[in-house]
């Protein structure tokens, strides 16, 4: 399994599918479009069913069941892009086997280092075979990890017919990063009872809780009055930015807050 | 000027909202209606609202990581998924570890190990859920 994983997420990580949050299109680029295909074929390649991509670059598939029970259908998602925050053209995984715990150089000229003093949970990587950067992109496990891995478990099942399961729905879907991902996702043709996202981080992580999320735009606008004439009636809009931010408590910015506490930026 | 409001309980959320809309008011009473032009949307919602009615869903998960010998670990997640909204459009959906780290930037590492572990969680949630229905 472990080489059947690596073989797909370095494919996939090589593809540069960035989302644009420009863009009017979906999938906002197409680099996610050209990924849906590859992955399209590698599906029909294992022995899905129903492979279809739509016209909004969703690509679904199904694994029908090999149970008599008639049991509800399960779904499993992870998204086609890959955040915007850093550059993820020209991604050049390097494979690191039994990872020795210490410090990992992933670029020398540049001097970028993964060290346990930044980041303490590496060392306890020890003994694993570990994935990284050259240092001069990002990866992209977010989330083609989740893909590479939806696909092995497609294809495990696939071949182990003694293992019995009910009829699964796999989706990939674009623009995630940028907010946009569900909005062209259709929920009746993907035909699932539950479905769970394979995009979170460290071992274990299981999530069904987040935050309820809203956006304000506030526009200040000052009056500008000739300073000689502007007794009374100048109004600087700055400073009516300034005195809107005092109204707000200072311990739930983000910087103050974490677990459960919440905030308002 | 951008603000996002957040906040994992709804009830809360919507006095936070009321909050910075107060805020605005008192500045356009001192300054004149004019003088801010204010704008609110809501941008997704806390997906535990559609999930703990089928919490189940969550117990199969965790139930397929025990059987696996990979501690659940069970965290609101401080942001939104693709399930925040999904949960909301009739598609329960929580989300499962991919065993990466640093996600965004080029620190950015995975561990093929853990992969597999969630490639071996996802067969177990199909396995589990056929042998107990």
């Amino acid at each position: 399994m472990k080489d059947e994983l690596i073989k797909r997420f370095t494919t996939y990580v090589k593809m540069d599918t960035q989302s644009d949050e420009d863009s009017s299109t979906t999938p906002s680029t197409p680099g996610q479009l050209e990924l849906a295909k590859v992955l399209a074929a590698e599906l029909k390649e294992i022995g899905m069913e129903d492979v279809q991509i739509d016209e909004n670059g969703y690509l679904m598939a199904t694994l029908p069941s090999n149970t008599e029970k008639e049991i509800p259908t399960i779904g499993f998602l992870a998204h086609l892009d890959t955040a915007t925050d850093f550059t993820g053209k020209n991604v050049n995984p390097q494979i690191v086997d039994n990872f020795d715990g210490n410090d990992l150089t992933l670029n020398e000229e540049l001097n970028v280092v993964l060290s346990a003093k930044e980041f303490p949970e590496l060392p306890s990587y020890k003994g694993h075979t570990l994935i990284t950067t050259d240092g001069t992109t990002l990866l992209g496990a977010d989330n083609k990890a989740g893909i590479a891995e939806i696909m092995t478990a497609m294809n495990y099942l696939i071949n182990h017919p003694e293992m019995k399961h009910g009829r699964i729905r796999v989706a990939f879907t674009p623009d995630e990063e940028i907010g946009k991902g569900p909005h062209k996702f259709d929920v009746e043709r993907f035909d699932a009872a539950f479905a769970y996202t394979i995009d979170g981080g460290p071992l274990g992580e299981l999530q069904f809780e987040s935050f309820n999320a809203a956006a304000a735009k506030i526009t200040f606008k000052g009056n500008n009055v000739h300073p000689g004439t502007a007794k009374n009636k100048m109004v600087n809009s700055g400073k009516l930015a300034v005195e809107f931010i005092n109204k707000f408590p200072e311990k739930e910015a983000p910087e103050h807050t974490e677990g459960y506490e919440d905030s308002i930026i | 000027m951008y603000y996002i409001i957040r906040d994992h309980d709804r009830s809360k959320f919507e006095d936070r909202k009321e909050l910075v809309e107060r805020f605005v008011n008192e500045i356009k009473e001192k300054y004149g209606k004019d003088s801010v032009l204010f704008n609110l949307n809501d941008q997704y919602y806390n997906m535990r609202d559609r999930i703990e009615p089928v919490k189940e869903i969550v117990e199969l998960a965790k139930q397929a990581m025990e059987n696996l010998d990979i501690e659940p670990v069970i965290e609101p997640i401080r942001g939104g998924t693709d399930g925040s909204q999904l949960s909301y459009m009739g598609l329960p959906t929580p989300n499962i570890f991919t065993g990466g780290e640093n996600f965004h930037g080029k620190y950015e590492y995975i561990s093929v190990d853990n992969m597999e572990k969630a490639a071996n969680v996802i067969v177990e949630i199909c396995r589990i859920f056929e042998e107990e229905n």
